[in-house]
């Protein structure tokens, strides 16, 4: 055998061990985060039981229902439709483990685009999994990607056109925040729209919440995004808010920006629709090193550069902004949308308990609310 | 698996081929590593890893 086909050998299996090495970890990925069931969870569905075309597909995500026993106002919160906003599912996870509803329901999605979390965007450096130690040892969630992974929706037009005729950039095709109220005959993201569509719509959710993080230099932040039929609700609870040191902006779904769950789940169903914001440095574009630590404490030095530099949306300095005070402010939020919702609308009262406080979250940390699996 | 997908990996598999052929026959081994590199985003494209 010559030199070249020995040295062609070695480097073929150098190529195959790497390859191998990379799938074992892309492959780990793949393997379902762990939300136990809290107290208040009163049965489980699947997005497949709205839309049985999903069923067999890495897409079917889990729906979690907390029923009080009084008749009352239907509240549904997504978390988890950008994967790489933790803070989102974090809080949705959290309700799942800790509430208990009394009168009315609320129903949960934490890992909307479950597509999304089985991989992370290539080139930003993501850490693959975030951990909390909680009194009984460690818990871990994965930190994914902002769009479906590519191995379930292949291959990305050029430009994508949404089921409204405007025009995205290719890869927006799988942003699952891009195509509702999505269709039967979608693409794999938009499916996934339709199905959780068919969830407000079956369920005849009264108020609907979807959860995200936004980056410090993003304008819509530290906001909550309504729908015009949404608005009074919003402005009731922007003020409550206030009162509580937490402070938002409001704003209206803008009509022509189409595809968003603000505007088309308010559109297409009864329900009344939110978007809210936190600040996310992880996914930020002038970040600096990325890891689980920036995505925890959200603790980044050119952050606070900016933020000097007036380039921010949002105060930061070295404190950062932690996980618990995002998870934090979407708990209050949703708790004071909720009270509102009862006070303007008193046959959709939803009351309930066990959902920690700001400042108790702060206080003990997020891994003291994760229950044991 | 829809046609396109089919045929995507189709051509992966091709390329893979010729690639390692080309290791065989390269007698530089710079372009030896570079093939060596090459194969393996291919690899995992094949298997729908990644």
């Amino acid at each position: 055998m010559k030199k070249n086909q020995k040295i062609a050998i070695f480097l073929m299996c150098f190529s195959f061990f790497i390859a191998l090495w990379s799938a074992l970890e892309f492959i780990d990925q793949w393997k379902l985060d762990i939300i136990v069931e809290g107290p208040g969870v009163t049965r489980t569905a699947k997005l497949s039981d709205y839309f049985p075309e999903l069923q067999g597909e890495y897409c079917d995500t889990t729906i979690y229902f907390l029923e009080g026993d009084e008749p009352g106002g239907t509240v549904f919160v997504l978390g988890g439709t950008h994967p790489n906003e933790p803070a989102a599912m974090l809080t949705a996870v959290l309700l799942v483990e800790n509430a208990v509803v009394t009168q009315g329901r609320m129903i949960i999605i934490p890992q909307a685009n479950l597509s999304g979390f089985s991989h992370n965007d290539p080139q930003e450096g993501s850490p693959r999994k975030i951990h909390f130690e909680t009194p009984y040892g460690i818990r871990k969630f994965r930190y994914g990607s902002r769009a479906t992974n590519p191995i379930h929706q292949w291959p990305d037009p050029d430009i994508y056109i949404n089921q409204f005729g405007q025009s995205l950039s290719g890869s927006e095709t799988r942003n699952l925040n891009r195509g509702y109220p999505g269709t039967p005959d979608g693409n794999y993201t938009e499916k996934v729209c339709y199905g959780i569509m068919s969830v407000i719509r079956k369920e005849e959710c009264d108020l609907s919440i979807d959860l995200h993080e936004a980056s410090p230099e993003y304008p819509v932040i530290n906001a909550i995004v309504a729908h015009e039929r949404a608005i009074d609700l919003a402005s009731f609870a922007i003020l409550d808010l206030q009162m509580e040191n937490l402070n938002y902006n409001l704003e209206i779904s803008p009509p022509s920006f189409r595809g968003l769950t603000h505007r088309e789940w308010g559109d297409y169903s009864d329900t009344m629709a939110i978007l809210m914001e936190t600040a996310n440095a992880s996914q930020g574009r002038i970040r600096g090193r990325t890891d689980e630590a920036l995505v925890l404490t959200g603790k980044d030095k050119m952050y606070v550069k900016a933020a000097e530099l007036g380039r921010l949306y949002v105060p930061y300095d070295e404190n950062g902004h932690p996980i618990e005070e995002r998870v934090g402010r979407h708990l209050s939020a949703i708790k004071v949308l909720i009270d509102n919702m009862g006070f303007l609308f008193p046959d959709k009262m939803v009351q309930y308990h066990g959902i920690p406080s700001y400042q108790e979250l702060l206080e003990k940390g997020y891994g003291n609310y994760l229950l044991k699996p | 698996m829809a046609i396109i997908t089919i045929t995507y990996r189709i051509i992966i598999l091709f390329l893979t081929i010729l690639i390692i052929r080309e290791m065989f026959k390269e007698e530089n081994i710079w372009n030896q590593l570079t093939g060596a590199l090459v194969i393996i985003p291919f690899i995992l494209r094949f298997f729908m890893i990644k």
